[in-house]
């Protein structure tokens, strides 16, 4: 999953939304809906939860680390990473990987491969001025064993609308949608065939210029909530689930997370509920090179981590 | 009878599928990066652009 959270989020950063002349479907929802006319478009509610869960949760890895990064044209990039660390069976860091990110207008192809052979690819194209995405991720190792993914969203004015499937005989859909300039809400299905089970959340959204707050509630007996604090270079960020674990025992995990970036550099810091605080600093060498130090301890857990990281950008 | 045939074609016909995007997919989005260069260089392709060091 750490690796999927990894390309999703290098994903994301590609990816670049596109606002031209309204299409037909929205004039068509503008006309006989004139409610909708002054609510704005919530975005999708992973993303949201994702920019709560990108400060609340650690990057860390151990070792050190070089990461090599050439935009070779407007629309294509690639990128080489490096990991050297003392391998234990709980990580799962590849001594090397590569990611080419080719992206322009609605077309975006990601690929990426490591030292294990693990291929990672994925296909997204907009059609209607990205009103409808089709998006297909694909995730192979090398004995070709993989897990096929498809998405279909469809953006609205005030509503963002997605269908998903895979190969592992799951199926879902959601929705988000706005019922007011700050408030969101939005609903959940998740059907796993495999387990013969039906994951449904409620998620509830309220925006505003400098902060969001979210409520997610699940039929898996558990409730989350998280919050965003925005303002110019500093960014604060909690997270809190609490409810029955699958043990059948009541939990609760609390996680805070802040960033702060100055002029060349950018400083980060958590802290969680079971004891483990995490602390980054990034420092900007020159205009391409970048030097990241970085540890995690828990003292609970007798777990410590180090590491150091250079990045070279061009 | 029948249908083991089936099965067998169609599997061996999602292999082939498979192995295509095990080899081919990171070349295609290579390639697309390649067509996207205003002056294709291989030098410039396979190590950055050059003056890096300038800067």
């Amino acid at each position: 999953m750490e690796a999927t959270a990894d390309n999703n989020n290098n994903i994301d950063s590609q990816e670049q939304e596109i606002i031209g002349e309204p299409n037909f479907f929205q004039s068509f929802l503008v006309k006989n809906l004139p409610f909708y006319k002054s609510l704005p478009y919530p975005g999708k509610a992973e993303d949201m939860i994702s920019e709560v869960k990108g400060l609340v949760n650690d990057d860390i890895y151990e070792g050190a680390k070089v990461d090599v990064t050439f935009k070779i044209s407007p629309f294509f990039e690639t990128s080489h990473q490096l990991n050297v660390y003392t391998p234990n069976e709980n990580s799962r860091t590849p001594k090397y990987s590569n990611q080419n990110v080719y992206s322009k207008d609605s077309t975006l192809l990601y690929g990426k491969i490591d030292s294990e052979r693990r291929l990672f690819g994925r296909f997204d194209q907009g059609f209607f001025n990205n009103s409808i995405r089709v998006s297909l991720t694909n995730m192979m190792d090398k004995s070709f064993k993989n897990n096929l993914a498809g998405e279909l969203e469809f953006k609205l004015p005030f509503m963002n609308f997605c269908l998903k499937a895979d190969t592992e005989n799951q199926r879902g859909f959601s929705f988000l949608t706005s019922i007011s300039k700050k408030l969101a809400i939005g609903y959940e299905n998740s059907y796993l065939f495999n387990h013969s089970q039906s994951i449904k959340q409620i998620q509830f959204f309220v925006n505003n210029p400098l902060s969001t707050w979210s409520l997610v509630v699940g039929n898996t007996a558990q409730i989350g909530s998280s919050y965003v604090y925005r303002q110019k270079n500093l960014h604060i960020g909690t997270d809190l689930v609490m409810g029955i674990s699958q043990e059948g025992k009541f939990m609760s995990e609390y996680s805070f997370g802040v960033r702060y970036a100055f002029q060349q550099s950018l400083v980060k810091f958590r802290a969680d509920s079971h004891g483990s605080i995490f602390g980054s600093y990034d420092q900007m060498i020159n205009s391409f090179t970048k030097l990241n130090l970085s540890g995690s301890l828990n003292y609970f857990a007798q777990d410590y981590k180090f590491g150091l990281g250079l990045t070279f950008q061009k | 009878m029948e249908m083991e045939k089936y099965y067998e074609y169609q599997n061996s016909i999602l292999s082939i599928l498979k192995k295509t995007f095990y080899y081919g997919f990171i070349p295609l989005v290579l390639f697309k990066g390649w067509r996207s260069m205003k002056n294709p260089n291989i030098a410039e392709f396979i190590f950055g652009p050059l003056g890096i060091m300038e800067q």
